[in-house]
């Protein structure tokens, strides 16, 4: 094993759990309010958070390389106020990663919310917590199997991502070169050594990552939620 | 001494119905409400505690008001110095008897422990 290929494997890694942990922060909230909005953007709401899961990754890659490009609105607008570029950089990987695996982080939490019976949230009010203490000691406390789907899925599908990285990121080693990319880069050069090295690494981390998930979620089961 | 006047609309397999109270309960007094599957017993108990806003109505509780549709005073639940015995199931599957029992005073100073 070279040093470009880790290099390549620590930043894929990098960029997957960075997209995860803002994911977790922004997700948690985001399925909270969905699971008790009762309005009409409900819906709506809901459709455009899942809308990565049917759009091509290219269209999301498209509109954000429009979008950011430096030479024009907010692309250069960032770039002079704040010296942040997003096209072809790790920041901007962060971005579409996080808008392109919303849904695997925000569907499972939601659901988990959903399913809990509303006596507990109720029973915690009576006792005098608040909606933000009874989040955090009754109700997540409550989700772990989901909030594990959640992350995990995350993650994984990160890891998986190709048509976003390829519109906004590029192949730049150490920058946005992510394993994935890489499969594709030395297979267009014939080097299937190095393409079969990558896909063996990602095919037996999916499916430890895979077996993990349900291992947990079995265990969860098992002890009725009690962890 | 708790005064309520509730008037709340039911939508039931029967049909449509209200909800339509008014009662005092005086210290010392106990209060029993019984009546048929589906007459509002649990709606009345839900609007008390406050996790039912009624159409129309105003709770009384000593000095002070808990609710009252008509000057959109609404005491959300956590303000309501109130019990609630849930009918099927409340347990925190999370917790422990004890983390349950100390969860109304967990992140309150002991000081508003002991007043409380």
């Amino acid at each position: 094993m070279n040093e470009a290929f880790l290099e390549t494997l620590w930043l894929t890694f990098r960029l997957a759990s960075t997209a995860t942990l803002i994911l977790v922060m922004l997700g948690i909230p985001l399925a909270y309010g969905l699971a008790s909005a009762k309005s009409w953007r409900k819906p709506a709401l809901e459709a455009l958070v899942s809308m990565p899961l049917v759009l091509p990754p290219t269209v999301l890659g498209f509109y954000l390389l429009i979008a950011f490009s430096p030479d024009k609105g907010l692309g250069r607008w960032l770039l002079e106020q704040f010296d942040l570029r997003l096209v072809f950089s790790f920041s901007g990987l962060v971005l579409g990663s996080v808008l392109y695996s919303l849904p695997f982080m925000v569907q499972p939490i939601q659901a988990g919310f959903e399913n809990l019976p509303s006596h507990l949230a109720e029973a915690s009010y009576s006792l005098g917590k608040s909606r933000r203490s009874t989040l955090f000691r009754v109700l997540l406390p409550n989700i772990k199997p989901a909030l594990l789907t959640g992350m995990v899925l995350s993650f994984a599908h990160t890891v998986g991502e190709f048509g976003v990285i390829l519109m906004i990121g590029g192949n730049i080693p150490g920058e946005t070169r992510v394993a994935s990319i890489a499969i594709y880069d030395e297979v267009e050069g014939l080097n299937y050594a190095a393409a079969h090295q990558y896909a063996l690494v990602l095919v037996v981390f999916t499916f430890l990552i895979l077996l993990g998930v349900f291992g947990i979620n079995r265990s969860f089961a098992k002890k009725g939620g009690r962890a | 001494m708790i005064r309520a006047q509730i008037f709340h609309p039911l939508w039931l397999a029967a049909g449509r119905m209200s909800l339509d109270l008014e009662f005092e309960v005086h210290p010392g007094e106990l209060l029993a409400v019984y009546g048929p599957s589906g007459s509002g017993k649990t709606t009345l108990l839900r609007i008390l505690a406050g996790l039912v806003k009624p159409e129309r109505g105003h709770i009384r509780f000593g000095e002070e008001i808990w609710l009252d549709t008509d000057s959109g005073i609404l005491v959300p639940t956590q303000g309501r110095r109130i019990g609630l015995v849930f009918q099927d199931y409340a347990l925190f599957p999370n917790m422990t008897v004890r983390k349950t029992s100390n969860l109304p005073w967990s992140g309150t100073s002991r000081k508003r422990r002991l007043g409380n």
